[in-house]
């Protein structure tokens, strides 16, 4: 039994060296670490198979454990068959619950390989799991929503890396971003996988008056697209901030990231798949959208020269109120249902046409800065969420 | 006093003393970004109550660049609180863990011959920022996670809060 806890505490020493590799960022290491981790993870189990009899929690425990570090190390098949394994017998509820938990990540890992689809350079494969996502079908919004916010990350890009001042309002300029314009493959019956296809600038001039935009090759946009996503997932914010200094662009793109995120329970698992010298690159967005932070730094508002008092706030309700027909067109309305209060929320630059215009008569809560002067007041915008309940 | 220097000087029998110091850095990067300083008192509630003066290593901007994933430090960070916790509160050392989704799943007990053998569960959380109501929804939470049946595992719910700073314990009602 000595041998069973070595090999044990020898897994979990080469796995906390791993965790604190992919902390840093270094893949390989981290890799090439939790593969020492599973090998003396499976020696601890063949330790214990041993046995002929199946000792409990120890045998499931184990059986977790060593399928968790298969799918650290992008073992997917291995992985699979430890956690059948021990699903097979007869472990404690909890802990088959947890089981059944790892399956369902395992199977997405497979989804997100893209088994005899071919993608194209300028492709990216998009896949959800969860609640709302049968074989081959899923809730239409769900997956809408996040093609839709995926366009609009990718449109907000090709602006960005063309030096454009951040558009506030408005189509994107034509000339600009309609050759790089999304297209969808027929969906395919995985988790729920469909293909985006970003069309591919020709290099042609345009007409005479028409300004000629610097063409930027769709796998550059591709692989930032897939950089930021990963960073989102990772709160990387000073990396995010190095590759996005300016603040509109930079909460556009938490604000988006944000939407396409799982809500963890409807969609538990967002995927993105691409190709780039034959080889592939998955990113999948595993923290729900509840625990990204949007983290905008409040702006300066300008306020009359009295005292003014400010406290961070957290306030739900209605967002009924937007008029972009005045001049103050960045300042929106949140009702609270239960009292009527009515709280005047100032929406940074970045956030209003992307990311809070589409809330509108939805139940959000937000979070923010009340800078209060005499009576008035005044919350700028931090981060929002919907908090509209399920239709079904 | 609760040191969360001792994390690193390996009598923790599960946790190695570099990874004991990793946590023990979390901790100490969550607890200042809510400007406490060393020397803060610790609420515990719940199962055992009592204060406890904390403790921790140095930390400057290079900690918070290591620990700028707030999610993963304040898991980390809770989870150095609780293991020194554990043995104070409940007289067992955290003798097992096992990898588990992001992190590691904690078993407190005796010494038997099978890891995770007549052991208890500890689940850990964390909560950077949040009220007295978040902190017992969260305990609720973890607890209801270890009662799916009659034949549950025995368990501790440790919940740890940064900004006041305050801890809550609790054991399952099978245990």
């Amino acid at each position: 039994m000595n041998a069973l806890n070595d090999f044990h505490n020898k897994a979990m020493e080469f796995a906390e060296l791993a965790l604190a590799e992919r902390a840093q960022g270094n893949k390989e290491e981290s890799i090439s670490l939790f593969e020492k981790a599973l090998e003396c993870e499976l020696s601890a189990i063949a330790e214990l198979d041993k046995n002929n009899e199946i000792t409990e929690p120890t045998y499931s425990v184990l059986h977790r454990s060593a399928g968790t570090l298969a799918l650290d190390c992008n073992q997917a098949r291995k992985a699979e068959q430890i956690v059948t394994k021990a699903l097979s017998k007869d472990p404690p509820p909890e802990i088959a619950e947890e089981l059944r938990d790892l399956l369902e990540q395992i199977n997405f890992q497979r989804h997100l390989e893209l088994r005899g689809i071919e993608l194209e350079e300028n492709e990216i494969q998009l896949s959800l799991s969860g609640q709302d996502v049968g074989y081959g079908v899923v809730r239409s919004d769900e997956f809408l929503d996040r093609v839709n916010d995926s366009s609009k990350l990718i449109q907000r890009i090709v602006e960005r890396r063309n030096n454009k001042p951040f558009r506030k309002k408005g189509r994107p300029e034509k000339n600009l971003t309609e050759p790089y314009k999304l297209f969808l493959s027929t969906p395919r019956a995985a988790s729920f996988s469909v293909t985006l296809r970003l069309g591919r600038p020709t290099g042609q001039s345009s007409l005479p008056g028409i300004p000629d935009y610097k063409t930027t090759e769709t796998h550059e946009i591709i692989d930032e697209f897939m950089d930021l996503v990963e960073l989102a997932n990772n709160s990387k914010f000073s990396e995010i901030e190095e590759r996005i200094p300016d603040p509109a662009y930079r909460r556009n793109f938490l604000g988006l990231a944000k939407k396409i995120a799982p809500d963890g329970k409807r969609i538990r698992q967002v995927g993105f798949t691409t190709t780039k010298g034959g080889v592939e690159r998955f990113v999948e967005i595993t923290k729900p959208a509840s625990k990204l932070t949007i983290s905008t730094e409040p702006e300066n508002v300008e306020l009359p020269d009295k005292p003014v008092r400010t406290e961070h706030v957290e306030v739900r309700g209605r967002l009924l109120y937007a008029d972009s027909t005045q001049s103050d067109s960045d300042t929106i309305r949140i009702i609270d249902e239960e009292n009527e209060n009515i709280h005047n929320v100032k929406v940074p630059e970045g956030m209003m046409d992307d990311i809070v215009r589409p809330m509108w008569n939805l139940l959000v809560a937000i979070k923010g800065v009340r800078k209060i002067v005499g009576n008035d007041s005044l919350i700028e915008l931090q981060d929002i969420e919907s908090l509209e309940p399920e239709t079904d | 006093m609760l040191d969360l220097n001792d994390l690193g000087n390996g009598f923790h029998p599960a946790i190695s003393p570099i990874f004991g110091m990793a946590l023990a850095e979390a901790g100490g990067v969550c607890l200042e970004s809510q400007g406490h300083n060393v020397g803060v008192q610790l609420h515990v509630r719940g199962f055992f109550k009592s204060i406890f003066n904390l403790n921790w290593p140095p930390i400057n901007e290079q900690s918070r660049r290591t620990w700028n994933d707030p999610e993963v430090a304040t898991e980390h960070g809770a989870m150095g609180i609780a293991v020194l916790l554990a043995k104070k509160v409940t007289g067992y050392a955290v003798l097992e863990r096992s990898r588990k989704g992001t992190g590691f799943d904690y078993w407190v007990g005796d010494k038997s011959t099978e890891p995770f053998q007549d052991k208890a569960r500890l689940e850990i959380s964390g909560i950077r920022k949040g009220t007295e109501s978040d902190v017992k929804s969260r305990v609720r939470q973890k607890l209801k996670q270890t009662t799916r049946s009659a034949s549950t595992l025995p368990a501790f719910a440790i919940v740890v809060e940064f900004s006041k700073p305050l801890t809550e314990v609790r054991k399952n009602e099978r245990s």
